[in-house]
């Protein structure tokens, strides 16, 4: 006579926020292509177009940003979501999608305190002014509406560009981009283009965790992702600007995406941006109430 | 912090890592030392065990992600890098 079957007990280990790293601990970003991501045995597992099989630790990575060939489970994308992981599709032209999850125990506090801000037209500008002059420290500001310091932003940025195009004695013409005809642009545009797209990744899935939109800017509006936009503009000097110029005589004329991502991954590693955000918001938005409460 | 797993070592250089180390179990060697010094010990490593130990070393970094990992000789699983992280392949799966 046949054993009795042992009836399995089936183990369900639910992913709660006390058990998920702050934002600031994570792995920024990486970036993956043609392969595959499903769940087996309850974790992530990536098999990638030769075969290779890699279990990925989404809870310790704070985006994925999936490149063109690759697809993706229903059950994964649960699983990256409740990791408060967020995904992004990221095409070569830079066509973005972006996903996020929300933490079962997540709260709507700090996503209030933002819209309460940006409602209101003295504290909004008042947001934006506080940014501008993170970015100009020396420009004076002081009574200035929000158009006019548009305005000398426009003229300050472009004189960025000039000087780091002389600093790395690298042609420019002028920011240039056309959605769409992403070889269409010259080197140092094209390395902006994916610059800032890895970068727009990587901030909305932090504002997404730390529980704000990106959809509510205090600069930026109309635009998809206006609070992105406001704070990319924070980083995007060292990390966009200086990093494409940087590198565009080290491409020899010929565009090299890997290349590209890991110089500005260990960019991204080096300025420690994850915390820096985390923090950069804090301060720009008001430190104590934008604290979540403690259970 | 550094953790060594290894397959077999020659006792002379197993002697030698208990300098460093404790071994709580066959082959599984651990120590709390200090970042700077584990760089140096795990160079030492390197210098000193024949290819057939088959090391795998984990040293705490102080920079994200906080975990270095080396391998040396036959150590059975393959590292491997995706965005600058460093990653383990379980299995190549021959078709697809």
């Amino acid at each position: 006579m046949a054993e009795p079957k042992q009836e399995v007990k089936r183990l369900f280990i639910k992913v709660t926020r006390d058990s998920l790293p702050q934002v600031k601990d994570k792995y920024p970003f990486i970036y993956l292509e043609r392969g595959r991501l499903e769940i087996d045995d309850a974790s992530v597992k990536w098999i990638d177009s030769t075969g290779n099989v890699v279990r990925l630790p989404i809870a310790t990575l704070n985006c994925l940003l999936l490149g063109p060939g690759t697809s993706i489970t229903h059950e994964a994308v649960k699983v990256t979501a409740a990791a408060n992981c967020g995904i992004c599709w990221v095409g070569e032209d830079s066509l973005l999608f972006y996903a996020a999850g929300q933490t079962p125990s997540s709260d709507t506090r700090n996503l209030r305190h933002q819209i309460e801000l940006s409602a209101d037209p003295i504290k909004s500008v008042e947001i934006a002014r506080k940014m501008f002059m993170r970015r100009f420290p020396s420009a004076d500001l002081e009574g200035k509406a929000l158009a006019e310091m548009m305005g000398m932003e426009g003229y300050r940025v472009r004189q960025i560009y000039e000087e780091k195009a002389q600093e790395y004695g690298v042609g420019w013409q002028g920011r240039k981009f056309v959605q769409g005809k992403f070889e269409l642009s010259d080197m140092t545009n094209q390395i902006l283009t994916s610059c800032n797209a890895a970068l727009y990744g990587i901030l909305s899935s932090v504002v997404h965790s730390l529980g704000y939109s990106p959809h509510i800017g205090f600069i930026h509006s109309g635009s998809p992702l206006p609070f992105v936009y406001d704070l990319a503009d924070l980083y995007k000097e060292r990390l966009c600007i200086d990093l494409a110029f940087s590198l565009t005589l080290q491409m020899g004329g010929r565009y090299n995406k890997y290349k590209v991502a890991n110089a500005f991954k260990d960019r991204v590693i080096e300025m420690d941006l994850l915390q820096t955000i985390a923090k950069d918001i804090e301060a720009i938005l008001g430190e104590k109430r934008a604290r979540r409460p403690r259970k | 912090m550094l953790v060594v797993l290894a397959n077999d070592l020659p006792p002379a250089v197993r002697g030698r890592m208990k300098l460093w180390f404790v071994e709580p179990k066959p082959n599984v060697f651990v120590s709390g030392i200090k970042d700077s010094v584990a760089k140096k010990v795990v160079d030492y490593l390197y210098e000193h065990c024949p290819a057939e130990s088959g090391l795998m070393i984990f040293r705490r970094i102080a920079e994200t992600p906080g975990y270095e990992i080396r391998g040396l000789g036959d150590h059975n699983r393959q590292i491997i890098e995706i965005s600058g992280l460093q990653l383990v392949i379980e299995k190549q799966i021959e078709t697809l």
